[in-house]
């Protein structure tokens, strides 16, 4: 039986997902876009459309209007869509009414980032203990399936964890997961998602698992130098990120367990410059004319749409996981990655490397519940689940897994390609 | 003994004021207006604890010449002091005019819509003042003022020709603030992304904004600097009165940290005028971030070290070429200390209560509009000696200048 799909979100990631469900009319019945702005939807779905994707006779793909915030307009949108499974990709702050609402109605649900609360900075650890997981026992209860974190980090790099576990490792002892965008989308800055979170992350604490212990560091006061596989040497700073808080649980005899994330001078310049004027600030101010105003909304305004980069994207972006351990009593350290073209994207449709690897592995996950491999009936993060459909369903999608062993030789690693 | 009108009652114009308040042999009767005249009372009650002296406020609107007029009618100073706003300077000199009043100022005209420093509107005033036997003196700030007569001073004594000259203005005072400006910041960014232009070979050569620079050390352990090349108003009358200029260029320095701010601000459009929206709201991101940075008037107390601001010249005299360096250092606590403000506007409202002196001394009198260096520098170094702002002079400085 094909499935009936609900996208919420008509950001970037949005797009992404609406254009792969529609390439994917084989496994869903239907779609429908929802947001609180429809017109994004509909821009979204004339996209698609300009595409003209070989899609099923009676595979239909439409638009809604939704408040994220309110719990009842959520159930209603759900049981009037007949949807099976949420696809959620909207902003993190609506996480928990989501969730509620799938409990509700039976719905599967997708997410690609934790829940946050708007006014809390630098929330206690683990991140998903303080939301999603006080759900986990509902879940299993009503037999809801909800998948955390499917993105690509969280989410895919989680998947790398559990594919070493699995089939690399006897023990696993330290995992660096390590992001770096080395193309170029010719503005003086601009972030590559949503700004308004984008810079509330990258300005919080750094937290990581180290020796076993939880620690916490100023926000890039921590770096290291990585030569990656086909984009070269980066500069990465230790980052807090949520796939830190849910591997540190679900490894077992995980000892360290990091996120870094490339930034370039000129980002951490102007960065620095948001932060110590006060731009990245939500907190209300009055303007001399009496106006209020919240300084990080300004600053967004005034900012590139992220949606707006793709056409001029150029370069590559290279996520993956470096995981050192022992197997068969020998050290042994791998780096599974993937390497995304910004214009390889584009061509394919019409987004940039950062919002497609975020945005594909939502919809790889909807498929797998669709084919039951991963419709556990209970609450679960990627690291949790099989790997190996899931690779499959990103290679098909245009996102491949590549592995490198380092243990040997680091000056010539053996580099093989898992899936593609 | 004169009486005076002080138009303006900012930074500059609470300098004036108290500097004024000093002299009651000179200015025997103070009235200081602007369009806000609760500003023009907090200054009197400064001067009225600081000095024991009153002196009396007034409103008036100096865009609007009928109304500036009667405040003149009624007041009958002997001059007024303009420091007010430069987009004001042509509606005050018009009600001078009308009034029979001599005219001061300490910046040149702008036209309210274009970032334009020239003198041609002004000088266009010259008949008409001199028709009505009135003096109109224009710049008597620091720069333009003081280094009008610092390149005056050094020319009259120390040179037969004078063929180069380096105007250098160094604020090395700290806020300890990562950013802020020391005044308005939307005039403050307009002024140093415009166009440079300086003296060279008969006219003015224009190159891209902070394009030039050099390093630059500061007599008397001041410090070393980075001062970059930058147009300044007070080229266009020097080199027009010192014709045997070859070459004039003014330099002034900035931080590093002050650069990337106005940088990183400017290019994600921070710095904008423009509204824009943000989910239906109207914002002006200038207006956001006058806002979010600190207050310029609060400035004063927190901010430490000195200025040095002054003139290289080199020239002829008796056949040989010579260097002359001529400045002044000063120190930003002292200022505050003597009358509630830092040293920017404290080196401006001197020269210019000192210009106003030696106008109503009549040691500088004349019909017609005069910049600065047409008159005779030495009462005027005289009197910065005397009155907070001692001037240096370094034969053979030896800087090693591009």
């Amino acid at each position: 039986m094909k499935k009936n799909v609900l996208i919420i979100g008509a950001g970037a990631v949005g797009a992404v997902v609406a254009h792969k469900c529609a390439q994917s009319s084989d496994v869903f019945a239907s779609v429908c876009l929802a947001s609180k702005n429809v017109a994004k939807c509909d821009a979204i779905i004339d996209s698609v459309n300009k595409k003209n994707y070989q899609t099923a006779e009676d595979f239909q793909f439409y638009s809604r209007e939704v408040n994220a915030f309110n719990i009842d307009d959520l159930v209603t949108l759900i049981r009037s869509t007949g949807t099976e499974i949420v696809i959620n990709v909207c902003t993190v702050f609506v996480n928990m009414n989501i969730l509620d609402a799938c409990l509700e109605t039976g719905a599967a649900y997708i997410d690609t980032a934790v829940h946050e609360d708007y006014s809390v900075m630098n929330a206690p650890y683990p991140w998903y203990a303080n939301y999603e997981w006080k759900k986990r026992e509902l879940c299993k209860e009503k037999g809801v399936t909800a998948i955390l974190g499917s993105g690509f980090d969280p989410g895919v790099v989680n998947a790398y964890c559990a594919y070493a576990q699995k089939y690399e490792f006897d023990t696993i002892e330290s995992i660096d997961i390590m992001d770096v965008n080395d193309g170029d989308h010719g503005h003086y800055f601009s972030t590559n998602f949503d700004p308004e979170i984008n810079l509330r992350e990258i300005i919080e604490d750094a937290g990581c698992l180290e020796d076993g212990q939880w620690r916490t560091y100023p926000h890039h006061s921590r770096s290291m130098k990585y030569d990656f596989p086909e984009v070269g040497e980066h500069k990465l700073y230790l980052m807090g990120h949520d796939e830190v808080h849910s591997l540190s649980k679900n490894i077992p005899g995980v000892e360290t367990v990091r996120f870094w994330m490339g930034f370039g001078d000129h980002y951490l310049k102007c960065l620095e410059v948001f932060e110590k004027v006060g731009l990245l600030n939500h907190e209300t101010v009055t303007t001399n004319n009496g106006e209020k105003v919240v300084p990080l909304h300004t600053l967004k305004a005034c900012l590139p749409d992220p949606a707006s980069l793709a056409p001029r994207y150029k370069g590559k972006t290279c996520i993956g996981t470096l995981i050192k351990g022992k197997s068969d009593g020998q050290d042994k350290e791998l780096l599974v990655y993937n390497i995304c073209d910004h214009e390889v994207t584009y061509a394919d449709i019409d987004s940039q490397a950062i919002a497609f690897t975020a945005g594909v592995p939502p919809v790889a996950a909807a498929k797998l519940i669709a084919s039951g491999d991963w419709d556990l009936k209970a609450m679960a993060n990627v690291e949790e689940l099989d790997p190996i459909p899931f690779f499959e369903r990103l290679a098909e999608m245009g996102i491949s897994t590549e592995i490198c062993d380092l243990s040997a030789d680091k000056d010539s690693p053996d580099n093989r390609v898992l899936y593609a | 003994m004169k009486k005076v009108m002080i138009i303006g009652a900012g930074g500059v114009g609470q300098v004036v004021a108290h500097k004024c308040a000093q002299l009651p042999q000179i200015f025997s009767e103070i009235v200081l207006a602007s369009r806000t005249e609760s500003k023009c009372i907090a200054i009197a009650k400064q001067i009225k604890e600081t000095q024991n002296r009153d002196i009396s406020t007034a409103q008036v609107d100096a865009d609007n010449v009928p109304e500036l007029v009667a405040l003149l009618n009624v007041e009958k100073p002997f001059m007024v002091i303009n420091v007010a706003l430069p987009y004001q300077d042509l509606t005050i000199m018009d009600a001078c005019l009308e009034a029979g009043v001599h005219y001061m100022d300490t910046a040149n005209y702008e036209p309210l819509d274009t970032a334009k420093f020239e003198y041609h509107w002004q000088w266009a005033y010259q008949e008409k003042f001199e028709k009505a036997g009135l003096m109109a003196l224009l710049g008597s700030g620091f720069d333009p003022g003081a280094t009008n007569m610092f390149t005056a001073y050094a020319a009259k004594h120390y040179f037969d020709e004078i063929h180069y000259l380096d105007i250098i203005d160094v604020n090395g005072g700290d806020h300890g603030y990562p950013f802020a400006t020391n005044f308005n910041p939307e005039i403050n960014i307009r002024e140093v992304t415009a166009e440079c232009r300086h003296w060279e070979g008969g006219e003015f050569v224009e190159t891209p904004a902070m394009s030039t620079k050099q390093e630059f050390t500061c007599p008397d352990g001041v410090g070393d600097f980075n001062i970059y090349r930058m147009y300044h108003e007070e080229l266009e009358s020097l080199t027009k009165h010192y014709p045997t200029l070859k070459r004039a260029q003014f330099w002034m320095s900035f931080g590093e940290s002050y650069l990337k701010h106005l940088e990183v601000l400017q290019n994600v459009g921070m710095t904008g005028i423009e509204p824009i929206d943000f989910n239906g709201q109207q914002i002006v991101p200038i207006q956001l971030l006058a806002a979010l940075l600190p207050d310029p008037s609060t400035l004063g107390p927190r901010t430490v070290g000195k200025t040095c601001i002054g003139c290289v010249v080199r020239g002829i005299k008796d056949g040989k070429e010579k260097t002359v360096y001529v400045y002044n250092i000063k120190d930003h606590q002292d200022c505050y200390g003597e009358v509630k403000s830092q040293a920017i506007s404290y080196t401006t409202g001197v020269p210019a209560m000192i210009g106003a002196k030696l106008m109503v001394e009549g040691k500088w009198a004349g019909a017609g509009v005069f910049n600065i260096e047409q008159m005779d520098p030495d009462p005027f170094m005289e009197d910065m000696n005397k009155h907070g702002l001692p001037f240096q002079v370094i034969e053979e400085p030896g800087f090693d200048l591009i």
